[in-house]
């Protein structure tokens, strides 16, 4: 005869008391310095953390020192401009999103607080999509600018990288379709674990897909039927 | 967290952290990622406490926060919230208990096992409903109504029968 779940829960019950009982007896084990380590793992968390920042600041102030001794000349200044954009840009974007999930109240209802890190798990693709997108537009523009920073040469005086420029943002933006396209065509044949595979998934939007059927799955669960 | 507080927060979880172990027992299967996991739900609970409303009783606020950390830890999210802690003295002093695991009989084993063809959030009501709570307390820790509560636990629980007779008479369920 099969057995009732009335019965499994008896048994399930009786385990919990088990339970209970050994923990009692454990209970030392628990000891008041064990906050304080946990209060130490707080800063070390996360992969914005204080180094990250450090060198975030150290780059917007190099570059803003940069834009200063460069004003009267627009190529360079400009340059730098984009290249300052994009790194507070992304910067304050990755600080927001780092602030979210430290933010995140786990003694939230299951489907609020599930919801809400499926949000920010969209929100993280689509920065990361950006930044990895915009990149290879601007990969090369560091080098014009550290080059005129630190040995004081011009790189837009030579006709041969004003050449070379050009035809890196034209590669640049032929590579952000051409990206997606590979993306969705082939992504799916990278091995799973892969880096490769996660930009890939990244960037055809197959992530976000699966961030919006947890979203979908959650709003159904939270209705009355499905 | 001011010294009464981490008091507070002490005796709490002392008396509370067996709820841990049931969640955990509920969401994982591998040994190794139960003590994983059981750490990050103590981190969690800990970090989280600035949030507690002590309106809400201490058990039902302990179960939302090591269920959402399960759900986001079989999602892959949990460590990228709180990032890959090592496995330190705590760490060991929770692998020394694992008592679900060791003493759980035949009929619970086939239960998880059970427990595990369920998704993330049906698993949340079959542990809430093992272990004794209302659809009202189920309802408040999953943020669903009672009825709604009522009508899911009715299904998963059919589901779950079928599957004891399944894997009882297994020569029958494929006829």
């Amino acid at each position: 005869m099969s057995i009732t779940l009335e019965e499994l829960r008896y048994e399930w019950t009786d385990l919990s008391r088990r339970l209970d009982e050994r923990l009692q007896l454990s209970a030392h084990l628990l000891r008041d310095d064990w906050i304080e380590r946990q209060r130490e793992r707080m800063w070390k968390v996360g992969p914005f953390g204080k180094f990250s920042i450090a060198v975030w600041i150290a780059t917007i102030v190099l570059l803003n020192i940069f834009l200063a001794t460069h004003a009267d000349q627009p190529a360079l200044f400009f340059t730098a401009l984009i290249l300052d954009m994009w790194v507070i840009a992304t910067g304050i974007t990755q600080v927001r999103q780092q602030q979210a999930l430290r933010n995140l109240d786990f003694g939230l209802p299951l489907l609020e607080l599930q919801a809400r890190v499926e949000a920010l798990r969209i929100a993280r693709i689509r920065s990361f999509n950006f930044a990895f997108l915009t990149g290879q537009i601007v990969w090369w523009i560091p080098f014009v600018v550290v080059i005129a920073g630190a040995c004081g040469s011009n790189l837009y005086m030579f006709p041969q990288f004003r050449i070379y420029a050009a035809w890196n943002i034209a590669g640049g933006i032929a590579f952000i379709p051409l990206a997606m396209w590979l993306s969705h065509r082939y992504g799916e044949r990278l091995s799973r674990s892969s880096i490769m595979r996660q930009i890939a998934d990244s960037i055809a939007g197959r992530d976000i897909a699966v961030a919006r059927e947890v979203l979908e799955k959650l709003r159904r669960f939270g209705g009355e039927t499905d | 967290m001011s010294p009464p507080d981490k008091t507070r927060f002490l005796a709490l979880f002392r008396d509370h952290r067996a709820i841990l172990y049931k969640v955990a027992f509920g969401y994982c299967r591998n040994r190794e990622d139960r003590v994983d996991l059981v750490q990050e739900m103590a981190f969690q609970l800990w970090r989280s406490f600035r949030h507690y409303d002590s309106r809400v009783k201490f058990s039902t606020w302990a179960y939302r926060v090591a269920m959402n950390v399960a759900i986001s830890h079989l999602r892959g999210e949990s460590r990228r919230i709180r990032d890959t802690l090592p496995l330190d003295e705590l760490a060991y002093e929770f692998a020394a208990d694992d008592p679900l695991a060791e003493e759980a009989g035949d009929n619970m084993r086939v239960l998880r096992l059970l427990i595990d063809e369920l998704d993330e959030l049906n698993r949340a009501l079959v542990l809430l409903y093992f272990e004794g709570h209302s659809a009202e307390e189920i309802a408040e820790i999953v943020g669903i109504s009672p009825g709604n509560v009522t009508t899911r636990m009715n299904r998963v629980k059919n589901k779950l029968q079928r599957g004891f007779a399944r894997l009882e008479n297994p020569q029958e369920a494929t006829l």
